[in-house]
């Protein structure tokens, strides 16, 4: 029963893939006729998604149970001893991916019937749902690193559709357009790091890296410094699907895609496949302690700054993607400090609290729309909102959980996981306890600094929002609203929210730090799960004053946005008043975006252009020229073929005399 | 006794085996082995009878007949590959597996041109039932010239190749490109098959009256004449009769001139079928007949190799109308696969075989598309296609794939087929070649991206006049529903075929070392 | 005097020039043609040569030059109907004018 479980794993990425085959085949050949079904299609989609999220939850259960991982592979391609396999690894690690990325899709789908239904791409949006999260599975099952980026370029290429969605808004191409190319980069070290240990260990299973490179490092065989550098490739790629310093500009922008995706890709599911790949990767960072000290820090470092610029956005889906930021940096920080289940841990808590987050900002969208009209800037602006509670209390209810989730106030679920970060960072170096610390408040600032000026107060409509303050931020749009007051969105909408809001309370519990089935869990495989609650053992003391120490934190950080945002909203920021440069500072991302448009943007495009003008000055000489000495030379060939007969007829027999003499002669 | 010039010395040949032969029974001749030839020449007989007896009438079906008639040959073929290795015809004919799998691939190609050309042939108000039998012919030819182990019979399935494809070429006779595209092919073709023909001429007096491939080998060995003038001369008489076929560079100038001129679905056939038999010829003829100048040969094909490739490659990117274009491609890709023939290595072979399947459907995928763009907008103009995917999605996803693929994009199939000719290069020691090849395969994918992006770029605004006026899609006209599955067809096996490439590797390599022939190779290969 | 192989190969060879000599000057449509058929003449010499003189036995030159003839008479005919289409279409045969598919 089991085994045969097993052999059907592959289902679980495949079905996905059928239904977005179904329904994409259908739009490119009766593209009318499969548009119009609509529903139809979201129904085989789901009900695909379903048969996933079931296989991948019996999975889970008996892995929980104590079943031995299940590798299989086959031949893809052999080239002489070149030998690469692709296949499919369930493990405890990829079972409980599994689980996470099928309950949030298939909620995300739920939802998205509600937010698409009026919209004209509402089939094509359901193929791209099922292509990205049959990628995703994909990734999770993967047993080497070449199959690793095969997948990690598909949900790349998956979240590039889905950002410029809607292609017809300026913003949505360009945004596209940016988090291609900073991915580009991200994926150029991965691929350079995998070939780097290929080229070192001739392996590319995970566990096969790992034990050649103890024994190469052990024998001296490899430098340790070039060891390093590869790890730091690989982890480039992280950095860039995780949207970690400096090649995190992208997320936010990435926020011009449907909200949906948002919650989907750029909150739950593919920014955490970094983390993913660098728990599936420790084995082999563990030898690698400098590669882990960059990957501890690049993480703290994310994770303030994330929240430093999340404390003033105004705009709600900008505010939650630099909160994601931050969180991502919190999951780099403790796979850098070699926790790799306490990063897998908050991976999973943050997966349903934040795609609830996004979900319930996206139904405060939808609700706002009807007021503003469908213009992104003004729906999605805070200052527009407040006191959302009263027409939208379900989602008002749920953002309130996710809310307090993520500010890490006990029993939710992001405390626990927030909390064994920062315990098992401490171990490790005080300094990046101090940053998560820090950071905790700042998220509890930030995050009810949101709460507030979207759900409470009175509702304030277009009197603060953009364009009160400076007119000609708004000069060129109409206000076209068909309602006075927002409304709770459908129950399509509202369900997911409800049902994302029980394991965001719950799920935190599996971790209790004197009971953690999650670590024991991940850690031990292979064996039946049997936590003895250790509460004999356990250092009471000091857990009770790393949680104090960290709720408290939250706790000013709450306060500190209920005196400053309580009351009622001037449209004026406390902040702005109290602190401008470094509010400035802040709400300018740092100035980040300019610093590179200044430092490697406009230089590039400067060379570019310089590179351009040389190419006319001085036609020949230069060697970057071989493009059009080629063109040149194709110009210049082509009139060989002069169009007569005769001619190639002798060129014919001319070559046949040359040849016979060339042979002949050597 | 005559007088016989200085440079023959004959040795005493030995007497005939069994008078017995002489008198050959049907069954000794073997003819098993040619059933799938006989299925085809029996179904463009029918295709020929039902034309004559119901006209126009006949053409809603005879396609279908058609077409089934050669999807019967290749799995006639199926079955041939799982019986012993058989010689047909006392000899004359090879049934063996490297002949197999090239005979089922230009029996695929003519299945699928047929395919394509119905709504082209309608269109043009020519008659189908001609052009299918013509068709057939060639296809016949390719097939019969893919297993021939004889010199009478290797030049004539040649010739039934040839003289089918001329007439082809300039099926469209109120068109006077078609008229001189067919003219220039003819002149070409007959050019070189005299030349060909001279070499198997010399080749006949070399070896002391033997036709047979494998007997004039024994003889010029045993005469130990193997590295002489002759021999030679005959060698590059030869080759540049197969290098015609293959639009190699300096044999090459026809091809644009053709694509160009011929009708799209006769181009997509030669393109592929008619290179395939080529292929085919090239690998049987050179391996067995001139063993003793193996590295001649070789390195004649290394420069005619180096040459396609940079020439085709280069040339292309200045073209303005796609099937042009597609014309220097194909020579580029011929170059590719001349790689795999020069380094004369069982992966080489087997890596050919690989690569023509995968060129296969990638080219006839692409020329579908090309049909269909010329059907509704009536030009092959590149810079027409600009702004197409706003009007036309399928066609859109279909070409940019094919180009892509052609390319050697990852993960489209054409990148595994250039992968592994490139890998079979480097094994062999072939730097030159392998790193010609790269260099050229990056020049190709700017001119496939050039194309790819003039249909997907550009603004509403930029469109071109045609696509402007491109018409409503309707599938509903006779022959496009067929054309429309085709270009299904052949871009799903472009994008998938690269991740089954391992099933069809292994294909590829049991053709190699099983088919007799090539034993002499594998065994050198393995010291 | 005793006719030699050579003298044959010569013949054949010479044969063989004029008729690339003619298949490349000449301007007549029709002429190209018949340089190819000089062409093929050439190689059934060859062919008759070397079956007289190296294979009286099964004279297999013999049935190939046969074949040749058989394909050159083929061969005639489809290039006669070509150029009778071309010329139909463009009132000329003149060589120098097919060139509208170029570069």
């Amino acid at each position: 029963m089991e085994q045969a479980l097993y052999q059907y794993a592959w289902l679980v990425p495949v079905l996905p893939l059928l239904g977005a085959t179904l329904v994409g085949t259908g739009l490119i050949t009766f593209g009318e006729w499969t548009s119009r079904l609509r529903r139809g299609n979201a129904v085989l989609i789901l009900l695909l998604m379903g048969v996933s999220l079931t296989l991948s939850v019996a999975l889970f259960w008996s892995q929980v149970l104590g079943h031995d991982p299940y590798t299989w592979n086959f031949t893809w391609a052999v080239a002489g001893p070149f030998h690469l396999e692709m296949g499919l690894v369930v493990d405890r690690l990829s079972s409980l991916m599994l689980v996470i990325v099928t309950t949030v899709a298939l909620l995300v789908m739920i939802y998205s019937d509600g937010y698409m239904a009026h919209d004209r791409g509402y089939s094509r949006f359901f193929a791209y749902l099922s292509l990205f999260s049959a990628s995703m599975l994909g990734l999770v099952l993967s047993p080497n690193l070449v199959q690793v980026y095969v997948f990690w370029e598909l949900v790349g290429m998956c979240s590039y559709l889905l950002i410029g969605f809607w292609y017809d808004r300026v913003a949505a191409r360009e945004a596209a357009q940016k988090a291609f190319v900073v991915n580009r980069v991200g994926d150029f070290g991965l691929l350079l790091g995998i070939l780097g240990f290929y080229w070192a260990t001739g392996q590319l299973e995970f566990t096969g890296i790992a034990d050649r490179v103890a024994e190469l490092l052990a024998a001296g065989a490899l430098p340790m410094w070039v060891a390093t550098g590869f790890g730091i490739l690989v982890f480039l790629g992280p950095v860039a699907k995780s949207a970690q310093v400096p090649l995190h500009v992208w997320l936010p922008d990435a926020m011009e895609g449907p909200t949906p995706i948002s919650a989907l890709i750029h909150a739950a599911t593919m920014v955490a496949a970094g983390v993913f790949l660098l728990a599936r990767m420790m084995p082999v960072y563990e030898h690698l302690p400098v590669t882990l000290q960059v990957v501890a820090w690049t993480g703290a470092f994310t994770a303030f700054l994330g929240a430093t610029i999340a404390l003033t956005q105004n705009d709600i889906k900008k505010g939650l993607a630099y909160s994601t930021i931050s969180q991502l940096g919190y999951m780099v920080m403790a796979m850098g400090v070699a926790v790799p289940a306490a990063g897998m841990f908050h991976l999973m808590t943050h997966a349903y609290f934040k795609a609830m987050l996004f979900l319930g900002s996206g139904s405060v969208i939808h609700g706002m729309e009807a007021v503003v009209g469908h213009d992104p800037i003004k729906a999605q602006d805070m200052r527009n909102m407040g006191g959302l509670r009263k027409y939208m209390p379900i989602t008002a209810a749920t953002f309130l959980i996710g809310t307090l989730a993520i500010c890490g106030i006990p029993p939710f679920a992001g405390f626990w996981s927030k909390d064994e970060i920062l315990h098992v960072a401490f171990e490790a170096n005080w300094g990046l306890w101090l940053v998560g610390w820090l950071t905790a408040g700042m998220t509890a600032f930030y995050m009810f600094r949101m709460y507030l000026l979207t759900f409470g107060g009175e509702f304030r409509g277009l009197a603060f929002g953009p364009g009160a303050m400076q007119v000609e931020e708004l000069a060129h749009t109409e206000t076209h609203g068909h309602a006075s007051e927002p409304h709770e969105s459908p129950l399509t909408m509202t369900l997911p929210l409800v049902i994302l809001a029980v394991p965001s309370v719950l799920v935190g519990l599996v971790g209790l730090p004197f009971a953690n089935y999650f670590e024991h869990f991940l850690e031990e495989p292979g064996s039946a799960l049997q936590v003895v609650p250790e509460l004999a053992g356990f250092d009471w003391g000091e857990f009770l004053l790393m949680a104090g120490s960290s709720v408290g934190i939250g706790l000013i950080g709450i306060t500190l946005a209920f005196v400053s945002y309580g009351g009622k909203f001037t449209g004026v920021e406390p902040l702005a008043e109290r602190f401008p440069t470094l509010y400035e500072f802040s709400l300018n991302k740092w100035y980040l975006d300019e610093l590179y448009e200044r430092w490697f943007a406009l230089p590039l495009r400067r060379l570019a252009r310089q590179a351009l003008e040389t190419d006319y000055r001085i036609i020949d000489g230069l060697v970057n020229l071989t493009g059009l000495v080629t063109l040149v030379t194709g110009e210049v060939l082509k009139y060989l073929n002069n169009g007569r007969v005769q001619t190639y007829a002798l060129v014919i027999l001319v070559a046949v005399l040359g040849l016979v003499l060339v042979s002949g002669l050597s | 006794m005559p007088q016989l010039p200085n440079w023959i010395n004959l040795v005493e040949k030995e007497p005939p085996e069994d008078l017995a032969m002489d008198v050959v029974s049907l069954a000794a001749l073997n003819t098993g082995t040619i059933v799938p030839e006989l299925l085809v020449i029996g179904t463009l007989l029918l295709v020929l009878l039902a034309d004559l007896l119901s006209g126009r009438q006949a053409s809603r079906w005879t396609p279908y007949l058609a077409v089934v008639g050669l999807i019967g040959a290749v799995v006639s073929l199926g079955f041939q590959w799982n019986m012993p290795v058989a010689e047909g015809f006392l000899g004359s004919f090879q049934a063996d597996h490297l002949g197999i799998l090239f005979r089922g691939l230009v029996a695929l190609a003519g299945a699928l041109s047929i395919l394509m050309a119905i709504r082209y042939v309608n269109e043009a108000g020519s008659a189908l039932g001609e052009y299918m039998t013509i068709l057939l012919v060639a296809t016949v030819g390719g097939m019969f010239l893919a297993g021939s182990d004889e010199m009478v019979m290797v030049f004539v399935a040649l010739e039934t190749l040839g003289l089918a494809s001329y007439l082809l070429a300039g099926y469209m006779k109120r068109d006077v490109r078609s008229n001189e595209a067919a003219l220039k092919y003819l002149l070409i073709g007959a050019t070189s098959s005299a030349i060909f023909l001279y070499g198997l001429s010399l080749l006949y007096g070399l070896s002391g009256g033997e036709t047979r491939l494998s007997a004039i080998a024994q003889q010029l060995a045993r005469q130990d004449i193997s590295q002489s003038l002759g021999v030679l001369m005959a060698l590059v008489f030869v080759i540049a009769g197969i290098a015609f076929k293959l639009s190699a560079v300096p044999f090459h100038q026809w091809t644009p001139d053709v694509y160009e001129g011929s009708p799209t679905p006769v181009v997509a056939f030669l393109s592929v079928g008619s290179k395939a038999a080529g292929f085919a010829l090239a690998i049987r003829l050179l391996v067995t007949v001139f063993p003793g100048a193996t590295e001649q040969w070789q390195f004649v094909f290394e420069s005619l190799a180096i040459l396609s490739m940079v020439l085709g490659n280069v040339v292309a990117l200045t073209q303005t109308s796609l099937k042009r274009l597609l014309a220097y491609s194909s020579i580029g890709q011929a170059g590719f696969l001349m790689i795999g023939l020069a380094i004369g290595t069982p992966e080489g072979y087997a890596s050919i075989l690989f690569y023509a399947f995968i060129y296969l459907f990638t080219n006839l995928g692409a020329f579908a598309c090309v049909i269909l763009f010329s059907l509704r907008a009536g030009t092959d103009e590149i810079n027409e296609y600009a702004g197409l995917y706003q009007k036309d999605p399928l066609l859109t996803l279909g070409l940019s794939l094919c180009l892509l693929s052609l390319g050697g994009i990852p993960p489209l199939s054409g990148f595994f087929g250039k992968l592994y000719i490139f890998w079979a290069g480097w094994q062999a020691g072939a730097y030159t070649l392998v790193l010609v090849g790269l260099v050229t395969s990056v020049i190709s994918i700017y001119y496939y991206i050039r194309v790819v992006r003039m249909i997907v770029v550009k603004e509403p605004q930029e469109m071109s006049l045609a696509v402007q006026n491109y018409p409503a899609l309707t599938w509903d006209m006779a022959g496009l529903p067929e054309l429309r599955a085709t270009l299904i067809a052949c871009v799903v096996v472009t994008a998938v075929a690269g991740l089954l490439a391992n099933p069809l590797l292994t294909l590829a390599n049991n053709a190699v070392t099983s088919t007799p022939f090539l034993q002499p190779q594998i065994q050198v290969a393995q010291k | 005097m005793v006719l030699q192989l050579n003298y044959f190969l010569l013949l054949a060879a010479a044969l063989f020039c004029i008729g690339i000599y003619g298949l490349v000057t000449s301007r007549n449509a029709v002429r190209v043609l018949m340089s190819v058929e000089l062409l093929l003449n050439a190689v059934n010499l060859n062919f008759l040569a070397f079956a007289n003189y190296l294979d009286p036995a099964d004279i297999k030159g013999q049935v190939f030059a046969v074949f040749v003839i058989t394909v050159a008479a083929a061969e005639a005919a489809v290039g006669l109907a070509i150029v009778l289409a071309i010329y139909r279409n463009r009132d000329t045969i003149d060589m120098e004018r097919f060139n509208l598919l170029k570069w």
